[in-house]
């Protein structure tokens, strides 16, 4: 049921118009840190996930850092989660090492919320991506084995760079936008 | 929420609208002609709120005469994609700061044609754009609408964005456009907000001031416009949509003394993202010095709203937990010939 549920989860995250396949990557390859630790040094990336990491398109696997070790399976069977947030991080106070994030769920129909995080929450390999606007998976769950505890895992989805044939067609569709635009009549001094 | 009946045929009527993260206005006019002003999600039917609100009151889309967008960002045009595309007589009407090469490639690499969620506030503007065969860019003096009705004259002009700060615009639009091999990144809102439509409309005798979230700027912003002679010789508004959600950046006592009656009727919607909360209590001890008769279209609580447990959950490793949109609301005003506004709220609306 669980596996079911983790997995039903990725699939529409996965789907999402605006979530792209990161999520799913996120969820087998990245280990959850317990309640009150920071995330530690990663071993070394599974093949598999590196190739599913290598689907980000322009920024490859060596790259980005490796990810950490956990299997997806065992991520199903042992842990539950309660609810998984994709966040938007608003502003960012690196001297005082906090941010501030939108959090729009994805498991449930909660409304959207704002809350300030500390950025010891955040990985060491992840905080290049912290600024405004940037796109994170905050994920709450319990898990049952070796002992009952909870657990939480805030991750950034990295995107790959603009392609060259992404930067010609926006040139093409700046120029379509511009051509239906007219003036209108204005008012006499 | 009933809404009662339409305005009368002629009757001003503006409404205001606001979930507590989100603005949109719609504005009745004699003879039957609606204006929209930017749009925001009315969150029960999850439909723009103007919509919503129109159909409630039975009143014909193809009344629609216009849509404005005062600017592109987020919390102003959610859903202006199907207002556009649902109101087919209504010309669309956007910022003069949009009108560059180098603002259509800001808008073409965020509205997400090439990858998605970037600016919603871009895709929005993209799927208004995308909608109509053509658009009218509108700066200070652009007559969005002029016309007789029921023996009234009727005028409605845009005091903003000034000239003078399209070259500023178009550099920060510039600093932000992608480049081959660039991280992509989202869209970032660009401060000062010196591009937005200001509206100013004039039904006979009488006439309304939309500060949308333009903010104070001597060269750019509300001195520039308050200073200006031709804008100077509007006739002074007895109703204003107070700009920037109140915040202090909007601030110029100049608006008050040349471009508003004394003591007109004052509207706002609230803005809350993060630890920016407008209008801050010294904001509103402002406004209400200024227009005793003040009304905020969202009152309600931002106490956050979802199971306990996961709140409390939540709450272990955060700080600040809110909820976004905090209630909607409807601020209405009405207004005849020789008869003062009559002010309704609805919902999460109230006095300021």
């Amino acid at each position: 049921m669980r596996s079911q549920t983790l997995a039903a989860i990725g699939r529409r995250l996965a789907h999402r118009p605006e979530s792209g396949s990161f999520p799913s990557a996120t969820l087998s390859s990245v280990k959850a840190v317990p309640l009150g630790t920071r995330a530690t040094t990663p071993p070394q990336l599974h093949p598999l996930e590196r190739q599913e990491v290598g689907s980000f398109g322009a920024q490859s696997a060596e790259v980005l850092p490796p990810l950490v070790e956990n299997p997806l399976l065992d991520f199903a069977a042992n842990t539950a989660p309660l609810e998984i947030w994709e966040g938007t991080v608003i502003s960012v106070d690196l001297k005082r090492g906090f941010m501030e994030a939108t959090l729009d769920a994805c498991m449930s129909s909660m409304p959207m919320h704002t809350a300030e995080f500390d950025l010891e929450w955040v990985s060491d390999q992840d905080m290049d991506l912290v600024r405004p606007g940037a796109v994170f998976y905050l994920t709450l769950f319990k898990r049952s084995k070796p002992s009952i505890e909870n657990a939480q895992e805030l991750r950034f989805r990295r995107r790959p760079a603009w392609t060259k044939g992404e930067i010609q067609q926006i040139d093409r569709n700046a120029r379509e936008i511009l051509k239906k635009g007219k003036e209108a009549p204005l008012a006499k001094l | 929420m009933s809404f009662g009946s339409p305005p009368k045929a002629d009757e001003i009527e503006l409404a205001l609208f606001g979930p507590g993260y989100g603005e949109a206005i719609a504005i009745h006019l004699p003879g039957g002609v609606w204006i929209l002003v930017d749009s925001c999600i009315e969150p029960s039917s999850k439909q723009p709120a103007a919509l919503h609100y129109l159909s409630k009151l039975n009143v014909s889309l193809n009344s629609v005469a216009a849509i404005v967008a005062t600017h592109w960002h987020d919390d102003h045009v959610r859903g202006l994609g199907k207002l556009v595309q649902t109101c087919p007589k209504a010309d669309l009407f956007l910022s003069s700061a949009l009108n560059s090469t180098e603002a259509a490639t800001f808008l073409s690499a965020y509205n997400g044609k090439i990858s998605s969620n970037l600016s919603r506030g871009a895709r929005e503007v993209g799927e208004a754009i995308a909608a109509r065969a053509e658009y009218y860019w509108t700066q200070q003096r652009t007559i969005v609408l002029e016309k007789t009705a029921l023996g009234v004259p009727i005028s409605v002009v845009a005091l903003a964005p000034v000239p003078a700060a399209f070259s500023r615009c178009l550099v920060a639009f510039a600093k932000n456009i992608p480049g081959v091999d660039s991280a992509m990144t989202h869209a970032p809102d660009l401060r000062p907000n010196i591009e937005s439509i200001v509206l100013h409309i004039e039904v006979g005798a009488e006439s309304i001031l939309l500060g949308a979230d333009l903010e104070e700027n001597s060269k750019f912003g509300w001195s520039a416009i308050a200073r200006n002679s031709w804008c100077q010789s509007r006739k002074p508004a007895s109703a204003y949509k107070v700009a920037h959600h109140g915040g202090a950046s909007a601030e110029c006592s100049e608006t008050w003394t040349n471009l508003l009656a004394d003591q007109p009727v004052a509207a706002l919607t609230p803005f809350a993202h993060g630890r920016v909360r407008l209008p801050s209590d010294d904001d509103r001890d402002r406004i209400r010095s200024r227009a005793t008769r003040s009304f905020c279209a969202s009152n309600a609580s931002r106490k956050p709203r979802m199971d306990s447990r996961i709140a409390k959950r939540l709450s272990q490793i955060s700080r600040g937990l809110q909820v976004l949109e905090s209630g909607f609301g409807i601020v209405r005003l009405r207004k005849r010939a020789n008869s003062e506004w009559s002010i309704e709220t609805f919902g999460a609306a109230g006095p300021l």
